[in-house]
């Protein structure tokens, strides 16, 4: 049992250093490491990574906000799209196969990756308020798309929103990474709700994940302020190509 | 924001206090899932409330600052978040 707690405060703690470093939930490494490090169910261990993901969010933005790294316009704006793509790809699932969804994402994502290693010259970053106005309308629909991906795979999103305010948005990498790590916070909530109230939610493992992500979310937040954007963008672009793998492995394994 | 008077140190010190009281609340769960008390469930499910009510007071306290800058346009959107997580919420438990 104490073995048993000491691993999922440890999970919480890599999740929320490497979810707040990149501004992401951090989802991505919690259920492999409880399903994989554990031997805990999928089926389980995503309710808890879900409201893990609620409070990461408020550790780890409290850094970004302190330093005005969180746009809170762009929080407001792309929440909703967010939250009706997610309603969308709740909905969709049904229709949709899965492998089909699990395809489409990782091509997304490998494509995200390499532009996002790319990146842009720094001249056309500094103008960031002219793209906003700009690309506003075209940022919508991606978060939306994104938004209906991510509830098709179950996944929070920030691995799709950081990069889309970097390239699309023109946003500094550091306020990306505030925005997105303030607005993930949102649409994890009404997935942890749902968890929770239909009795989904593991209240025995919930408890020592979300103490060791809520301290590891304020640390991850608080180097993610001081980081270096070649380290964010190098990490971001293993996390992505992670992703991906992780995505298109078990369909392609069937396929073959 | 910054020459509407937009200042963000309330929603600064509403998730200092929810880190606070969520690290708190739930290493004290922890403990006591540790030592058997049966309480402990009790305590993680009206945690898991407290989560919740946190996303609500974030968007309301959002809210609150843009209506206080006169950015009316934000402050209606804050709301529609509110409006369409709790529509989000209601759709997946009660819905078809």
């Amino acid at each position: 049992m104490m073995a048993d707690v000491f691993v999922y405060v440890l999970c919480g703690i890599t999740a929320g250093l490497i979810g707040g470093y990149l501004g992401l939930g951090g989802g991505i490494v919690m259920v492999p490491f409880l399903t994989v490090g554990t031997g805990m169910d999928i089926k389980a261990a995503v309710p808890v990574s879900v409201a893990a993901i609620v409070v990461n969010s408020v550790a780890s933005s409290t850094e970004y906000l302190k330093k005005g790294m969180v746009d809170l316009e762009l929080v407001v704006i792309l929440a909703i799209f967010m939250a009706m793509g997610n309603i969308t790809g709740s909905i969709l699932s049904d229709y949709i196969p899965s492998a089909v969804v699990r395809f489409l994402f990782t091509a997304v994502l490998v494509y995200t990756a390499f532009a996002f290693l790319k990146g842009k010259p720094p001249d056309e970053r500094m103008v960031f308020s002219d793209n906003r106005r700009r690309y506003l309308p075209m940022c919508i629909l991606l978060v939306y798309v994104a938004g209906t991906l991510a509830a098709l795979i179950g996944i929070g999103g920030g691995v799709v929103i950081v990069p889309l305010l970097f390239l699309v948005i023109g946003l500094p990498l550091t306020t990306a990474r505030g925005t997105s790590s303030f607005m993930i916070g949102f649409s994890a909530t009404a997935a942890t709700a749902v968890y929770f109230f239909n009795g989904r939610l593991d209240l025995s493992v919930a408890p020592p994940v979300i103490v060791g992500i809520i301290i590891g979310g304020k640390i991850g937040g608080y180097l993610g302020t001081l980081a270096k954007p070649l380290v964010v963008k190098t990490l971001f672009f293993i996390v992505m190509l992670y992703l991906a793998f992780q995505l298109a492995y078990e369909p392609l394994v069937r396929l073959l | 924001m910054k020459e509407n008077g937009f200042s963000i140190r309330p929603l600064i010190v509403l998730h200092g206090v929810l880190w606070y009281l969520f690290l708190c609340w739930f290493l004290l769960v922890t403990v006591l899932c540790l030592t058997g008390e049966r309480v402990a469930g009790e305590l993680a499910y009206w945690g898991i409330i407290l989560i919740l009510a946190g996303t609500a007071a974030r968007l309301f306290l959002t809210a609150e600052l843009f209506r206080r800058s006169a950015l009316y346009r934000y402050w209606l959107l804050s709301y529609m978040v509110l409006l369409i997580l709790l529509s989000t919420i209601i759709l997946k438990l009660w819905g078809t």
